[in-house]
């Protein structure tokens, strides 16, 4: 285990700086001369010339990475030209807020997908776990920015169930549970996919976990069919799906929320990234690609070392 | 995008031990209701986006102003027209070539790639393998729907940009999975007799591995598809894929969103285009996942 | 199971901090909620000229004079602000004001002549601790001749120009660039922190500014001036205009501004709702680089403007938001000429001739950067796409990229390639800006005039209104200027914009200005 662990961490550094790399290769292949924007583009050759040096542009790219490193490693993200405001300050502050969202769709996941997920694999081959199953091939094909519409649409505009978007209410709130009103819409689009996903991948392990003798043993102990289903076939099948729902929630993070915080003005990383987008600040977008990519990579050791810790059998590999 | 240990036990042999008799591969296809499902919807698309120039009654660019937002099944409009008075149906026939082409050239472009890579990887082993692999898991360490992004801003709008962009979020994926199938072919006997024959590794990787490897990777970049299809859309959806005027599903949506009250027809019918186009890749790829892999069957 | 129960907890656990903390900020009470088009990037009210960074502002500063942005007559006259009465000098280089007594800044600064003095030294005086270029630059770049300033009493104050300039009052009523900051701020948050605290003299006072989401202003009761109504006021910026009036209807905001295109006509048929349509002095413009290129060409120009369909784009592509463009000039605006036909006749196949004139017979390719969050006229990437649809008829090629606000500036003060525009909405609350896109001596990146438009008839009829005697005069002067633009098809003007705004019906009191800058503070909430 000892061993797992700091070969993982190590495989770290390539990782964050090859992912930084990128990055950085992103940076200079960005149209637009810096130059240009801080001299305009009729200024002599010899003050260009001057201002490169002076910024160091005219170094090898390796050199500019390395120093450009530094800036990073320092907490110098540099500065969102439409918000004038240091990168790193808002991409904290909107982490959280991401965090948030993640945490309402990533609860309806989990709840909706093992859910299904172990009724199908009970009910295999009838016409529950059909209907599951082409249900979560629905679910996969919906695109979460049109989905949302329509959820506005018809719960919103129509209904006037649920707020429309943002995070908060400024007119009188509704009910004293005023932000988690405004996350239902936004969980439940963003957690859809993820729950498919989950509920396919639950459904494989229990099914394959059913096969085994055990639980027949355990029947014939006298063990009613909901504990041998509930406490030890999911049991053993939760290794797989802790390591499937760990990945979507990543996923859902550093990324698949981006529609869906658009769609619902959801102040987070994604309605940033699209901000950043539209208006060309690629200080502020490749920030925040930047920061997901050190999230992502960090998350994803977390759940192997879950997924280590949950499934012995690997251990002796 | 599904991470690909999904589908990782991708058995090779299942193709090889089925009978050659066309008329008991039909029967099979029986058994698998949803490659039919997914092979029908995928067609008619396909058939679609290639008649549309024939089929399509009006030009998808020229609007006419005064017909704008007409509802579905007003005359002359059968699905209704858009808010610059553009016909809807035609949209959603030329608007199809795009959104077929976003979900199926970067998947091809990268299967090649990675089938290429992955073959050379898994089938050499050492050195090469453990550069290949470990810069792949370098790029697969990113959040690949922010990559793609990021990437396509950096280039700029378009068709081609938005593809490439996908594309290069799609190598690392595709290279491991056909990684992992070499990983096991290179085990089997018709290998190891192809060796002891005196073939070369550029020959075994050519002639042995490559057209073996490839059913199970066209599988696993199907089940991609759907997903390639509905993000690659939802780029366009954001502004920086497909630019106006050319008809593009993701876009029409975003058109039509200022008006779903008042015209629903403008933002729903793209969008349920990309739901249906998207499940028929889904059932076509779960179902020949199936095929190939029954162990794996869901 | 274990598992899922405990991250389930943790989950829920974070959600429900969250939402305390959240639901604790909510006061309830008289609070107006505004759904506005975009949140300011900071709270400097000098360093741009920017609607969504003046709008936000509004509430909280004072000019020396100001416009009254409520008044319902056909032009917002100007009126006193913190400067009761003001005189020219003779030779038109001296400007003194009378200042108002016993007002206080928000932080408790006394107002006075020192006060004003130290905000105009940081726009005018390098040499002044707190200069800051970028004001400076603004303020000297709209105001030409803007020299400095004197105190000459405690309540008496002076601004020193190098040249007469007519225009002076009409500009500093019209932009909130001149409106002051309270000294002790500067003094207490240093010269950066400024952005980041907006202390001046207004109705309201800051509260909370949380970038992109909120402001959240209270009402200053000592204003000097009419207080407001309500106890609150929160401006919610929402960028799409779709989700804005989403949220209008959802009865999330008290007032919308800019309705979509398509809502207004549904929203004003619902009897929960009052929409207002009032002309702004903004014309919907493409303006194209004509130092070099296709369009230094006249008769390209020209065939340009011909092929474009104005009446068709106003009346059916925008609904009756806008009207067909006949001029630079919007409507609202005090040099708005009615006697002037639609600009250009639609005359595709006319175009076609003349085009085949140039060395472009079958066409060219360019592409308009647009950045329609910042244009007040509704529909903007409708308008654009029909404008392509137009110009395809006539084998131009027309592509449109979207940008947002902050970076269009600095597209919009540069250089530009040879098939390079950018759209506006023309004008402004004054018809100081106006005038400045198309004077020779100001071509980009020098000056405003962005697409290096050059006429040196214009020039000297420009030139000669900065020493008129009157406003009158000033304005007769760019009305001759404008029609030589006019013949010229000096750029590409397509509608005229009427301003689609939103309020539910309990919002009383409140009718939009003719103008950019909109102030709904006054407005009263019946429940």
């Amino acid at each position: 285990m000892v061993a797992f662990l700091i070969r993982r961490i190590l495989f770290l550094v390539p990782v964050l700086l090859g992912g930084s790399a990128i990055v950085f290769t992103l940076i200079q292949l960005a149209p637009g001369d810096p130059i240009d924007v801080l001299l305009g583009v009729y200024s002599s050759p010899e003050s260009r010339q001057a201002l490169r040096e002076a910024y160091g542009l005219n170094d090898p790219p390796y050199v500019q990475y390395f120093r450009w490193l530094g800036h990073i490693l320092q907490g110098d993200w540099g500065i969102s030209i439409q918000q004038r405001v240091p990168v790193l300050t808002l991409v904290m502050e909107k982490f959280w807020i991401t965090l948030l969202l993640t945490g309402a769709a990533g609860s309806f996941a989990i709840i909706v997908g093992v859910g299904a997920g172990i009724v199908s694999a009970v009910k295999h081959n009838t016409w529950i776990d059909r209907v599951i199953l082409v249900v979560s091939v629905f679910a996969l094909s919906m695109p979460s920015y049109w989905l949302g519409l329509l959820f506005i649409f018809v719960f919103s505009v129509q209904l006037g169930w649920l707020p429309t978007g943002g995070i908060r209410s400024f007119i009188e709130p509704k009910s004293t549970l005023d932000v988690i009103e405004h996350m239902i819409m936004p969980g439940i689009v963003a957690g859809l996919t993820p729950a498919a996903i989950i509920a396919r991948v639950a459904r494989a392990a229990m099914l394959e976990v059913m096969r085994l003798d055990f639980l027949t043993a355990l029947r014939a102990k006298g063990l009613s069919e909901g504990a041998v289903i509930l406490r030890h076939a999911l049991r053993n099948a939760m290794p797989s799906i802790v390591n499937m729902t760990g990945l979507q929630i990543g996923y859902l993070i550093l990324g698949g929320a981006l529609f869906v915080e658009i769609i619902f003005s959801w102040p987070g990383l994604g309605l940033e990234i699209y901000k950043s987008v539209v208006g060309r600040d690629m200080p502020m977008m490749l920030g925040l690609v930047l920061f997901s990519t050190f999230v992502f990579v960090i998350l994803n050791l977390l759940v192997d070392i879950c997924y280590r810790i949950m499934n012995p059998r690997i251990q002796s590999e | 995008m599904a991470a690909p240990s999904d589908i990782v036990s991708t058995s090779p042999g299942s193709t090889q031990g089925e009978s050659n008799d066309p008329w008991r591969r039909l029967r099979v296809l029986k058994n698998h209701k949803s490659i039919v499902a997914g092979a029908i919807i995928v067609s008619l698309v396909v058939l679609a986006a290639l008649l549309a120039p024939v089929l399509s009654p009006y030009d998808p660019i020229e609007g006419h102003p005064i017909d704008r937002l007409k509802g579905i099944g007003t005359p002359g409009y059968l699905l209704g027209a858009d808010q610059q008075g553009r016909d809807m149906l035609s949209r959603l026939m030329w608007g199809a070539r795009s959104s077929l082409a976003i979900a199926v050239v970067p998947l091809a472009v990268a299967g090649l790639i990675g089938l290429v890579l992955g073959s050379v990887a898994g089938y050499s082993g050492r050195i090469v393998e453990t550069l290949i692999m470990r810069g792949m898991d370098i790029v697969f360490g990113l959040p690949p729907i922010l990559l793609a992004i990021a990437v396509a801003a950096t280039l700029g709008p378009g068709l081609v940009n938005l593809m490439i962009s996908l594309t290069i979020v799609l190598i690392p994926p595709m290279t491991r999975v056909t990684y992992q199938v070499v990983v096991i072919l290179k085990e089997q006997t018709f290998i190891e007799a192809a060796r002891a024959s005196g073939a070369s590794s550029f020959q075994i990787i050519f002639n042995q591995i490559l057209p073996n490897s490839v059913a199970p990777v066209i599988a696993y970049a199907t089940s991609l598809a759907g997903a390639i299809l509905v993000f690659g859309a939802g780029i366009s959806f954001i502004g920086l894929g497909i630019q106006p005027p050319e008809a593009d599903w993701g876009r029409m949506i975003n058109d039509g969103r200022s008006m779903l009250d008042l015209k629903p027809h403008v933002s729903t019918l793209p969008g349920l285009a990309i739901f249906v186009l998207a499940a028929g890749f889904n059932f076509l790829g779960d179902g020949l996942r199936d095929l190939l892999d029954p162990r794996m069957r869901l | 199971m274990r598992y899922l129960a405990m991250g389930l907890t943790v989950l829920l656990g974070v959600a429900a901090i969250v939402a305390t903390t959240a639901i604790a900020q909510t006061r309830t009470g008289g609070t107006l909620v505004v759904a506005t088009t975009n949140d300011t990037p900071d709270l400097d009210i000098q360093k741009y000229i920017s609607s969504s960074q003046h709008n936000a502002l509004l509430p909280l500063f004072n000019g020396l004079v100001e416009k009254d942005w409520t008044a319902d007559e056909a032009f917002h006259p100007i009126v006193p602000g913190l400067a009761t009465s003001w005189s020219v000098s003779k030779d038109g280089k001296t400007y003194t004001f009378k200042l108002r007594k016993g007002v206080e800044f928000h932080d408790g600064t006394p107002f006075n002549a020192e006060a004003a003095h130290f905000n105009f030294q940081r726009m005018t005086n390098k040499k002044h601790e707190y200069y800051d270029p970028q004001a400076g630059n603004t303020a000297t770049g709209v105001l030409k001749g803007l020299k400095g300033s004197k105190v000459v009493d405690k309540y008496t104050f002076q601004l020193e120009l190098s040249q007469p300039n007519a225009g002076l009052i009409e500009a500093m009523a019209s932009l909130p660039n001149y409106y002051l900051h309270s000294p002790g701020a500067f003094k207490k948050y240093g010269k950066d922190g400024i952005g980041q605290h907006a202390v001046g003299t207004g109705p309201f006072k800051l509260v909370e500014w949380v970038r992109g989401q909120r402001t959240v202003m209270e009402r200053n009761d000592k204003y000097w001036g009419k207080k407001p109504s309500v106890e609150r006021m929160v401006y919610r910026p929402i960028i799409e205009p779709a989700a804005r009036a989403a949220a209008l209807r959802a009865g999330e905001v008290h007032i919308a501004w800019d309705l979509p295109v398509d809502q207004v006509e549904s929203i004003k048929k619902d009897p929960r709702f009052n929409v207002y349509l009032r002309g702004i002095p903004a014309t919907k413009v493409i303006e194209c680089w004509q130092a070099s290129g296709p369009f230094s060409d006249v008769r390209v120009r020209k065939a340009v403007n011909m092929a474009i369909d104005r009446k068709t784009l106003a009346e059916v592509i925008l609904k009756g938001t806008a009207i067909p463009a006949t001029q630079l000039y919007g409507i609202g605006s005090a040099s708005y000429d009615k006697t002037l036909p639609i600009f250009e006749k639609f005359d595709p196949e006319g175009a076609k001739k003349l085009l085949a004139q140039t060395k472009y017979p079958d066409g060219f390719n360019f592409f308009i950067i647009t950045s329609p969050e910042n244009e007040p006229v509704a529909g903007a990437l409708l308008a654009y796409e029909f404008v392509q649809a137009n110009l395809r008829k006539i084998g131009v090629k027309m592509d449109i990229r979207v940008r947002d606000n902050a970076v269009f500036g600095e597209t919009y003060m540069r250089a530009k390639a040879d098939d390079e525009c950018v759209t506006f909405d023309r004008g402004y609350d004054t018809d100081f800006i106006l005038d400045m896109g198309y004077y020779g001596g100001q071509c980009a990146p020098n000056g405003l005039n962005n697409q290096c438009y050059k006429n040196a008839k214009v020039d000297a009829l420009m030139e000669k209104a900065y020493t008129a005697s009157s406003i009158e005069q000033w304005r007769d002067l760019h009305r001759q200027a404008q029609k030589l633009i006019i013949d010229d098809s000096g750029s590409f003007p397509l509608v005229h914009g009427l301003r689609p705004m939103g309020a539910l019906v309990e919002v009383k009191n409140w009718l939009p200005a003719k103008a950019w800058l909109q102030f709904p503070g006054y407005a009263r909430l019946d429940k």
